[in-house]
């Protein structure tokens, strides 16, 4: 929220935070990593708003369908029924 | 050969015993075509993102095996059609890892390390299986109730984990 309000004046440059942080591993099994790029709902964050680089937004989108399958994460947050 | 990773679900509604010989099954239909397992862990029971429903029996959680290991990939389909019909695995995925994996350097390397790379079956490193949640019924009457079934997951992975549980609306920061 304090990025949006920060957007309306000179535009902080976003990074990809798996380019800044070799550490940050993208991997399926790690579904933590993984939730902080979905919303509230589940939907995976588009690059626009999350700064991702290409290359890595396209491995999260994978990683993340992966996760879906094995239920480690959800495909939308409203719990089934 | 080639190297592949599998995770897949055992259902929490068998015995611990039963478990065993569902791991031991998994790990000789590898053997069985001269594949070879380097890594067989359990990550323990953990809570479906999503309910799983299987022939009328429907799933909360479930055991989570991990696998890595040398086959061909006629001994994938073989594997994958045995989770596909027993009805005690709920879920399975298949990931490639390598090609033409040095067979020599793995089988070197494991047994360097045995502990860490022979077939296991035992409760590995917390962090990836103790998402075991506290029971529901601590949180369940303070939140009204209206459906204990829905109103259960968003209660109790919130104070079970620090980041996994609510997802962040912005990562931008």
């Amino acid at each position: 929220m304090s990025a949006k309000r920060r957007r309306r004046f000179g535009r902080r440059r976003k990074i990809c935070r798996f380019c800044a942080d070799s550490g940050l591993t993208l991997d399926y099994k790690e579904p933590r990593v993984l939730m902080n790029f979905v919303t509230e709902r589940g939907k995976i964050i588009p690059r626009r708003i999350s700064g991702n680089c290409a290359k890595h937004q396209r491995r999260l989108t994978q990683a993340i369908s992966r996760a879906r399958q094995i239920a480690l994460m959800p495909y939308t947050s409203s719990s089934t029924q | 050969m080639r190297r592949y990773e599998s995770v897949y679900i055992a259902s929490t509604t068998i015995p611990e015993e039963e478990l065993k010989g569902l791991t031991e099954k998994v790990e000789g239909i590898i053997a069985r075509d001269n594949g070879l397992a380097l890594k067989h862990i359990r990550w323990g029971k953990i809570r479906l993102a999503y309910n799983i429903q299987v022939h009328g029996t429907r799933h909360e959680q479930g055991h989570y095996f991990y696998l890595n290991y040398l086959a061909s990939p006629e001994t994938v389909v073989e594997l994958e059609r045995n989770f596909k019909i027993d009805e005690r695995f709920l879920r399975y995925i298949t990931v490639k890892l390598e090609d033409r994996p040095d067979i020599e350097a793995l089988k070197a390397r494991m047994a360097e390390e045995p502990e860490e790379t022979r077939p296991r079956f035992e409760e590995p490193e917390p962090e990836a299986g103790a998402r075991e949640e506290p029971p529901a019924e601590a949180q369940a009457p303070e939140r009204g109730g209206e459906s204990p079934d829905q109103e259960e997951k968003p209660a109790e992975e919130a104070p079970a984990e620090e980041s996994g549980g609510e997802p962040e609306e912005e990562p931008g920061e």
